[in-house]
């Protein structure tokens, strides 16, 4: 899936809720390529992983919050926010936070990462995007031996 | 009537015995063998071993022939995607959900999970019923906000602040309420200025998240200790 790409005028806001170095890494390249990244986790330990050069220049942002809390989650964090990106180790949880994002908190686009394939169909026809790491990998390696 | 199950525990499995009581034919879904296991020896042969999001599970339970699905896991992401994948797939079951907690419940209505059961309310709309001759119910119903209130437990511990041992004593948050007293004897009352409050009594209370602790606090000092 290819993000809309940001323009002077449109400063594309992307929420991230991680516990995975592969969300700090997914949320360290984003800021590179100029996206206003505001990274979310239960974990200090995952927060502890961000750049801190990012951190101190603004790029990413990086609160500590269970954003599935809706009665106590900050409104502030999601204000003007354009994507929403759920990569947690859990399918279901992604799921679930998407539709949080979307339903509660009006964020156009959300995007889960899923295992289980079990879930595009259900995420596809909930208007959830979804990225299939599964599948992913199974390109890189058939390409590899290509 | 045939019903699917997921969750073998503490809501589901009374459920199901409830359900087979009156005849329905039910099949029950839980991740824990063991439990199945125990479950099929007291009940006959009615678990289906396994992970109730997953579609093949489900399939195994039966759900295309099954007229209603209940969600009753500890989990509410649990419980709305396995309700959810229920309705993408076998679109002439109902499904019916546990909300654990009560601040889901919008979400739960928007997606329109075709029916679904809050705790908090069930426990008080059976309060109301059970105590509903008495005065006291007015000052329960005028709590405002049903989606951000909770039930919760205190047993009153050795430091209690309770001085004199009395109820009339303490000033609790204006949007907390005692609901019941139940005593070391086990006799379930209904709270009064009067009220004697001995170490091991245990206070159920409705709250919010907001007034928690502070509710915990009044009642118990700082060491509070909820349940």
């Amino acid at each position: 899936m290819t993000l809309p790409n940001k323009t002077e005028s449109s400063t594309q806001k992307i929420l991230i809720a991680g516990e995975t170095s592969i969300s700090v890494n997914i949320a360290n390249d984003l800021s590179n390529s100029s996206y206003e990244i505001i990274f979310v986790s239960e974990s200090i330990d995952t927060l502890q992983k961000l750049p801190e050069t990012k951190i101190s220049e603004g790029h990413i942002k990086a609160i500590n919050t269970d954003i599935t809390n809706i009665n106590s989650f900050e409104k502030h964090i999601v204000e003007d926010v354009d994507i929403f990106l759920a990569l947690t180790n859990s399918d279901s949880m992604n799921g679930f936070m998407c539709q949080i994002m979307k339903h509660i908190h009006n964020i156009p686009i959300t995007v889960c990462v899923i295992e289980n394939a079990n879930y595009l169909e259900l995420y596809n026809n909930l208007g959830i995007k979804t990225i299939n790491r599964t599948s992913l990998m199974i390109e890189s390696i058939t390409n590899s031996l290509n | 009537m045939y019903i699917v199950i997921l969750g073998a525990g503490k809501i589901g499995l009374p459920i199901t015995k409830s359900l087979l009581n009156i005849n329905h034919e039910v099949t029950l879904i839980d991740h824990n063998p063991t439990l199945c296991e125990k479950i099929d020896d007291e009940l006959g042969n009615i678990t289906v071993t396994g992970n109730g999001i997953d579609p093949y599970i489900l399939d195994k339970a039966g759900l295309k022939r099954a007229e209603i699905f209940i969600s009753t896991t500890k989990y509410d992401h649990i419980n709305l995607l396995a309700c959810q994948l229920v309705q993408n797939q076998f679109e002439s079951t109902q499904t019916i959900s546990i909300i654990n907690n009560p601040q889901y419940l919008k979400l739960f209505d928007i997606l329109g999970i075709s029916s679904n059961i809050n705790l908090t309310s069930l426990i008080l709309e059976t309060l109301h019923k059970k105590i509903s001759q008495q005065s006291y119910l007015d000052q329960l119903v005028t709590l405002p906000d049903i989606n951000n209130s909770k039930i919760i437990k205190i047993i009153i511990k050795e430091n209690l602040l309770l001085e004199n041992n009395n109820l009339s004593k303490i000033t609790i948050p204006e949007d907390s309420q005692i609901l019941l007293i139940i005593t070391n004897e086990g006799i379930i009352e209904l709270p009064t200025d009067q009220q004697n409050i001995e170490v091991g009594t245990q206070i159920i209370a409705l709250t919010t998240t907001q007034s928690e602790n502070q509710l915990i606090q009044k009642l118990q000092g700082e060491s509070h200790n909820n349940e």
